[in-house]
């Protein structure tokens, strides 16, 4: 089973312990995000999951020559998307992201999306935000399950179904999408023949956020064996060794998402998953 | 199945429609639009029918409403509908004057349909644990509560929108009456309504960030504070905490977890709380809450408290704004 290391405590996400704004004040720069990097890959883990953004882009930087992980970057970054538009609007978040693209870019990208083919608009917009990350590291490119699990919703299976060709094709990368509602995303890529991509979402004890039940999540593992499925959210109920059996029952789970600030978890939990 | 209509493609709605557009008993028959961009990324984002008004639509096509549209124009849009005998879910606050929203909860009543009005946090996990809590032994004896709601939208450099300028804009229309909602879904109606502080900091008659006190006399006796800053640049994310403390105990929660200290020890998590929606998108209080208004809807089990609570939670703002300081 693939450990992939993930970046929730960087932004300060937790959900466990209450821990979301200790972690802002601790991964306050880069430096300290790639202290933990390098703890990271101290213990073994090679590969990094990560929304992103311009800290963990500089963190990234500070340590690929000595820590050189697989990166797995993923987007849209959430609250810059909500503060865009905010700012903007919906009309002029969506301008100012064509603007940075480029004119020419930007009349491929409308007329091909005039006649509903979204590819080349997913390239640009993937382009524009992996800037900075170096290509070859790069595994895989995700879709945040904000963005995911909006698109799954408005029945735009095809939108989804572009980001996977654009990635495939236009990058040779691994897609890896995102979702609280893995069982109804399974069937919308999965039973559509859209195999060459991983599926990351909750599983977990307690049934935290594993949409839209955890039974249904366990089947759902079972009737996909083939394909990747990555589990995140794990430690989301129940005590450590439970964690462990949790994880072992799904035996065709192809990877385990988990972040940490402390070289001693990371240590512990590879032990559990290895 | 429901055939509903949808109006209003703003910013909330990209929150809502995914919701509606998943629900197994609901039908989008159109969605309404009168700006002609907002229109047609809307048609090219759901593929749904669009219309730039409701009069484009025949009444006899849908029997419930989705009204997303700015504060200042809910008073007219609802009341159309209400008197046409449409079910309606309106977004937050339920209309900018008092009269306005308690003529629109006659009515609905009046035409037994269904109003329900977008507070969204009454559907919240850890919110209504926290009314479980209410309910029972743990919090006999209210001494004192807090609700505090801080987010970092509005700077210097905002652009003007109706959220920031005009009729229906500020932090009082748009966090401040969240908090106050809460208040009501948590405690009940306040005896007095207190204002301590209003802010001014970007423009002129628009608040930014207030504080009030809500008095509690009757059944209880208690304060309860309420603190609203919608330009805290120190806060990365919108959020709401609440304290509240009885004779035995301290209770804190800001939605994530939720601690008990005192004679009573305990901490919930989200976590270990039930979150199971069918669909899920930007939180389980979504899910929760647009199944309130279906199930509502469906078993002709219509609830008027939550819209009456609006109606209250519009008067108090209305005390607020009256409040020269």
């Amino acid at each position: 089973m693939k450990i992939f290391f993930g970046d929730n405590q960087f932004l300060g996400v937790n959900h466990s312990d209450g821990k979301g704004i200790e972690y802002l004040d601790q991964y306050n720069t880069a430096e300290q995000i790639a202290a933990t990097l390098t703890d990271a890959w101290d213990a073994g883990i090679r590969d990094f999951c990560f929304t992103v953004n311009q800290k963990t882009i500089d963190a990234i930087d500070m340590v690929i020559v000595d820590c050189p992980f697989d990166l797995h970057p993923a987007l849209p970054y959430a609250h810059r998307v909500n503060d865009l538009i905010s700012e903007k609007g919906l009309a002029g978040a969506l301008f100012h992201k064509a603007k940075s693209a480029g004119f020419y870019n930007l009349i491929v990208a409308s007329t091909k999306g005039f006649f509903g083919r979204y590819d080349h608009a997913f390239r640009l917009l993937i382009k524009t935000e992996i800037e900075g990350i170096p290509l070859k590291s790069i595994k895989s490119i995700g879709l945040l399950n904000i963005a995911t699990d909006f698109l799954l919703g408005l029945k735009r299976t095809d939108l989804l179904h572009s980001f996977y060709r654009a990635v495939n094709n236009g990058f040779d990368k691994k897609p890896l999408f995102y979702t609280m509602n893995f069982p109804a995303l399974a069937e919308s890529l999965w039973e559509s023949e859209y195999n060459n991509c991983a599926i990351v979402f909750n599983y977990n004890n307690s049934g935290f956020r594993t949409n839209p039940n955890l039974n249904a999540v366990k089947h759902c593992i079972q009737k996909y064996k083939t394909n990747e499925s990555i589990a995140m959210s794990v430690f989301s109920g129940g005590q450590i060794s439970e964690v462990g059996n949790l994880v072992k029952e799904a035996s065709c789970l192809t990877g385990v998402l988990f972040g940490t600030s402390k070289k001693k978890n990371m240590i512990s939990n590879i032990d559990l998953f290895k | 199945m429901i055939k509903a209509v949808v109006v209003g493609a703003g910013r909330i709605a990209l929150s809502h429609l995914p919701h509606i557009l998943t629900h197994p008993k609901l039908d989008l028959v159109a969605i309404v639009e009168p700006n002609i961009i907002a229109r047609f990324i809307i048609k090219r984002l759901t593929r749904a029918k669009v219309v730039s008004s409701l009069k484009k639509l025949d009444f006899s096509d849908y029997e419930a409403a989705f009204i997303l549209t700015p504060p200042q124009t809910h008073f007219l849009i609802t009341k159309s509908l209400l008197e046409q005998g449409k079910h309606v879910f309106l977004e937050k606050p339920l209309s900018l004057n008092p009269s306005h929203s308690l003529e629109l909860f006659k009515l609905a009543k009046k035409n037994k349909v269904e109003f329900a009005v977008g507070y969204v946090y009454r559907f919240h996990p850890v919110f209504m644990k926290v009314k479980e809590l209410l309910n029972s032994p743990v919090c006999e004896e209210i001494v004192s509560a807090d609700i505090n709601m801080r987010g970092n939208v509005v700077s210097e450099e905002t652009p003007k929108t109706w959220r920031n300028v005009g009729l229906g804009s500020g932090c009082i229309f748009d966090y401040g009456c969240h908090a106050i909602d809460l208040s009501l879904f948590l405690f009940g109606r306040a005896d007095e309504v207190i204002c301590l502080e209003k802010h001014e900091i970007f423009q002129r008659g628009v608040v930014d960030k207030f504080s009030a006190k809500l008095e509690f006399r009757a059944n209880s006796n208690f304060d309860l504070g309420i603190y609203c800053n919608w330009a805290d640049s120190s806060v990365r994310k919108a959020g709401i905490t609440i304290k509240i403390d009885t004779a035995n105990d301290s209770l804190w929660t800001d939605g994530q977890l939720l601690k008990i200290r005192g004679k009573n020890n305990a901490d919930f998590s989200i976590k270990d709380l039930n979150t199971d929606v069918p669909y899920y998108l930007r939180g389980e209080e979504f899910q929760n809450q647009l199944d309130h208004f279906v199930l509502s809807i469906s078993s002709n089990r219509l609830s008027y408290k939550d819209a009456e609570d609006a109606v209250i939670c519009d008067q108090i703002i209305s005390q607020l704004y009256e409040k020269n300081l």
